[in-house]
């Protein structure tokens, strides 16, 4: 079934013009290397854009954590200066004045004042008491600060403790959502570690550096610190009631920049920056779908691409194979009418090219065809003439020797003046016949051959017959092919009244007649019936029965020869009635050495 | 000599094609997974009302996440049943693709509902049912459950025994009615407990629950506990047993938790609320939306789950973030 379908399909495409074929061919050609071409381009966008937008992505987290280890660097700089300072050192050791107390208060507040982004700077001793950068602040009686974990983590140590981002519930009616930076605080002659400072980060500028970052559409920016704790996360609730979740585990184990998840059927990317310094990781995380947006436009681009350059790529060889192919059709069509033998055209194709040559080259062929043609027409026309030529001279000395019969037996008889009358008549008859060679001679000359020739016969055939010639002078003046009306007045005379009774009658007349001669020649002799006078132009006929007529008819056909078929001889007859032959040549006007 | 009117010809199509190629890409229209608006309906825009703010702040995740548009929208007041009626039909009008909805009145928020769903807009009610059935979609607390689990906090505090007052805040609103109804449930398993038949409505507002406490001391001058079953009432509460210095005295169960709530927890006063999960509740409600009526999820109630904070809980870090769910 299907092979029969192929085949089918095979049939239908059988490529029956070189347009099609050109048009197929050059189709294929464009759509395979638009193919490859679109492909190409596509992967390589495609390659393009994933890479800077993951460059891209991991600058912004980059410069993020940079800005955060450079915020922090600066905190740790004031709480190293402050962990210096004498006037608290005292104060840790119990030996400050009330005055003293007010003092340090002052100078914690300068800090805060001249730093938006600092809460709180406070101090804690110990033994339980404490300086605060503002006097109206209260501290929370329910509250033992020394169990919070900026204090306990921070009096192990010398370093500055960062804590995670909470809310700072350590003083009345305030809940600031802060970064807790701690420091452990010796005395002035004792490295023991008397207090702690404290200094409250507001957490607002982390939060405004992190949630404004845009990472694509759905991407953001979260922040853990060493212990995997949320710092900062767009969605901490949803991660608090499992609704959404991070691979923590994974973030702080990995040593590579990037890691690959999948979350809920997509996949998402976590971009990992960390700090040695506090120990934060900042993660930037990129949903896969949302950066390879770009594709979906892409994909359309080369699409609308690809058919635009397909529909062009057609049409333009469509064009162009017609361009080719056009003269070839044209060149296919003259060859066919020459073939149904119209030699009169000529192809005309403008172009130097190939086709250009070939359609030359076929009219060249084409003009020589018509010239052997005409040629071999020409030719054709001389044999049959050459041919006729010598059948008039079959028929002359046949005529002679009977003639010169006639003469013996005269002169025989004694019969001088018929001898003398026959042998002028006959000398007279074939000079004209001769005319040195010449196949034309004027009407007058062809007359008075026929007269010679009539002469002959009434001597020979005596009481036998009477003849009548009536030509208009007018007409003796032009120009005719010669021994036209002799063969018909031999006819005449052998088949239309030597075989009668009584008397019979030839009449010769010659006139104008439109533009054309006319002669004609009428016997009151036995005539003709239907059937012979049908066949009389046809030549087996003739060869069958071989009666006499082949006369007429090759006159005829000499007519015909020189002087084209609308010319001619028509007969007319009727059994016992007599025979009229009419005799239609152009008028030519004669020569003067024909005159001559 | 390849015909100069071929090459022009040629060049003629390939300008055409061209100009018809910049057009299409220009003017096709850039697909995007979700075209239409999503909108949040809330009780209160107040933006003094931390629940709804926070509502807004999940709403506003979901949206940025699912990358649709989102607007929020309200009457100021909680109690302003038709205001919200009228904002619901201004909605309608515009022909969103969904309204998350916190019905005001589980009642009166019938008609306009149907006519949202009638309307082919899918409705997603949070916080409060509306009572039809028509309205399959649900995310709120399990307020019965979390009243119970009130409860059963009420009495390990008062020793399992002693009387117990309910203190309610608006008749009528579905989550009133179910906290109510759950806290008693729970309550009358025990049998020394004894539980006032009589409800006090706070109206929503902090100085009546303060009157209406004061009227409750006054019938039930040896009661044990009281129930507030909501952020205004539990604060009114508060206050009241505070100026009349009976911290520690009266057991004070209540609902959701602000920053004044916290305090009374810090101070005594309130010994346990049951806090909600209002981010939840909005991030829930859009996501559902969206996926209701673009990817044809069937419509479900979802419980978005309470937490029981007392005193020694306040600062572990999930509960930080639920108390204080702004950077400020």
């Amino acid at each position: 079934m299907l092979r029969k379908i192929l085949k089918q399909l095979r049939q239908n495409i059988c490529f029956k013009s070189i347009q099609t074929l050109i048009a197929l061919v050059f189709s294929c050609l464009i759509v395979c290397i638009i193919a490859v071409m679109g492909f190409l381009s596509y992967y390589v966008t495609g390659r393009v854009v994933e890479k800077y937008s993951a460059e891209y992505v991991m600058q912004l987290v980059k410069q993020v954590n940079y800005n955060i280890q450079y915020y922090l660097e600066n905190v740790e700089t004031i709480s190293k200066n402050l962990s210096y300072n004498m006037d608290i050192k005292k104060f840790l050791e119990g030996n400050s004045s009330m005055q003293n107390v007010q003092e340090i208060s002052q100078y914690l507040n300068t800090f805060v004042q001249s730093r938006s982004d600092i809460l709180n700077i406070f101090v804690f001793t110990e033994d339980g008491r404490m300086i605060a950068n503002r006097d109206d602040v209260k501290f929370k009686t329910t509250v033992d600060f020394k169990g919070e974990p900026w204090y306990k983590k921070a009096i192990q140590t010398d370093e500055l403790v960062i804590s995670s981002s909470h809310v700072q519930n350590i003083i009345e009616g305030q809940y600031k959502w802060v970064v807790s930076c701690s420091r452990a605080l010796t005395g002035v002659n004792t490295m023991k570690k008397l207090g702690v400072l404290l200094i409250d980060l507001n957490f607002n500028l982390i939060h405004d550096m992190c949630s404004k970052i845009e990472l694509g559409k759905k991407g953001y920016v979260f922040i853990l610190d060493s212990d995997g704790n949320i710092v900062y996360h767009p969605k901490q609730q949803l991660l608090y009631s499992n609704l959404k979740s991070e691979r923590i585990d994974l973030i702080l184990n990995s040593s590579a920049p990037t890691i690959m998840v999948e979350e809920g059927g997509s996949e998402k990317q976590y971009i990992i920056t960390s700090s040695p310094y506090s120990g934060w990781k900042v993660v930037g995380v990129v949903y896969i779908d949302d950066i390879s947006d770009y594709k979906s436009l892409l994909e359309r681009f080369f699409l609308i691409l690809g058919v635009a350059s397909l529909a062009i790529s057609v049409l333009c060889s469509v064009i162009i194979s017609r361009h080719f192919s056009r003269p070839i059709r044209e060149l296919v069509n003259i060859m066919n009418q020459v073939k149904d033998g119209n030699f009169d055209v000529s192809v005309n194709i403008k172009s130097y090219n190939e086709i250009g040559k070939l359609g030359k080259t076929f009219n060249y062929m084409v003009q020589e065809i018509k010239n052997l043609i005409k040629q071999i027409q020409f030719e054709q026309k001389q044999k049959r003439l050459n041919e006729l030529k010598a059948l008039q001279a079959q028929i002359n000395p046949h005529f002679l020797y009977n003639t010169l019969d006639s003469i013996i037996w005269m002169a025989e008889a004694k019969k001088y003046e018929e001898v003398i009358k026959m042998t002028s008549s006959l000398a007279r008859l074939f000079r004209i016949s001769i005319s040195r060679g010449r196949e034309f001679i004027t009407v007058k000359e062809e007359i008075e051959h026929v007269k010679n020739y009539l002469t002959i016969q009434q001597i020979r055939y005596p009481n036998k017959f009477d003849y009548e010639v009536n030509v208009d002078p007018a007409i003796e003046k032009y120009r005719i092919v010669k021994l036209i009306l002799q063969p018909i007045v031999e006819n005449a005379i052998y088949h239309g009244i030597r075989n009668m009774e009584g008397m019979g009658k030839i009449v010769i007349t010659g006139e104008q007649r439109g533009d054309k001669l006319m002669f004609e020649v009428k016997d009151n002799g036995i005539g003709m019936d239907e059937e012979t006078l049908c066949n009389l132009f046809n030549r087996n006929y003739y060869k069958e029965s071989r009666l006499s007529g082949v006369g007429i008819r090759n006159v005829d056909e000499r007519i015909k020869l020189y002087y084209g078929t609308e010319y001619g001889i028509q007969i007319e007859s009727q059994l016992l009635q007599g025979t009229t032959v009419r005799i239609y040549i152009p008028i030519e006007k004669a020569e003067e050495d024909a005159v001559q | 000599m390849i015909n100069k009117n071929l090459i022009i010809k040629i060049s003629l199509y390939f300008f055409i094609a061209a100009l018809i190629l910049v057009v299409l890409i220009k003017f096709l229209p850039e697909r995007r997974k979700y075209e239409k608006v999503v909108y949040v309906v809330v009780k209160s825009v107040d933006p003094e009302f931390e629940f709804w703010q926070t509502v807004k702040m999940g709403a506003e995740t979901a949206a940025k996440e699912l990358d649709i548009d989102m607007i929020f929208t309200g009457p100021m007041e909680e109690t302003d049943i038709t205001g919200q009626i009228e904002i619901l039909d201004d909605i309608i009008s515009k022909r969103p693709m969904a309204i998350v909805l916190a019905p005001s009145d589980y009642k009166k928020l019938v008609p306009i509902s149907e006519k949202i769903i009638k309307s082919n807009i899918t409705l997603v009610t949070i916080d409060s049912a509306i009572d039809t059935p028509l309205c399959k979609s649900l995310i709120s607390t399990n307020n019965l459950e979390a009243a119970q689990q009130a409860a059963e906090e009420m009495a390990r505090l008062i020793g399992y025994e002693g009387k117990v007052a309910i203190m309610s805040f608006v008749k009528g609103v579905s989550t009133a009615i179910e906290r109510e109804r759950g806290f008693r449930e729970a309550i009358s398993k025990y049998k020394k407990i004894q539980l006032i038949e009589e409800t006090w409505f706070s109206e929503g507002k902090e100085d009546i629950a303060y009157a209406q406490t004061l009227d409750i001391l006054k019938k039930h001058p040896d009661v044990a506990g009281i129930f507030g079953a909501n952020e205004k009432t539990v604060i009114g509460i508060a206050r009241a047993i505070e100026d009349l210095g009976l911290n520690g005295k009266i057991k004070l169960v209540g609902f959701d938790g602000n920053q004044e709530e916290v305090m009374f927890i810090e101070k005594g006063v309130i010994d346990a609320v049951m806090v909600q999960r209002p981010f939840n509740m909005g991030y829930l409600g859009v996501r559902e939306a969206v996926e209701i009526s673009l990817d044809k999820k069937k419509p479900e109630y979802i419980d978005t789950g309470a937490v029981l904070i007392r005193k020694d809980n306040l600062y572990t870090p999930e509960n930080q973030k639920l108390l204080f769910p702004f950077v400020k």
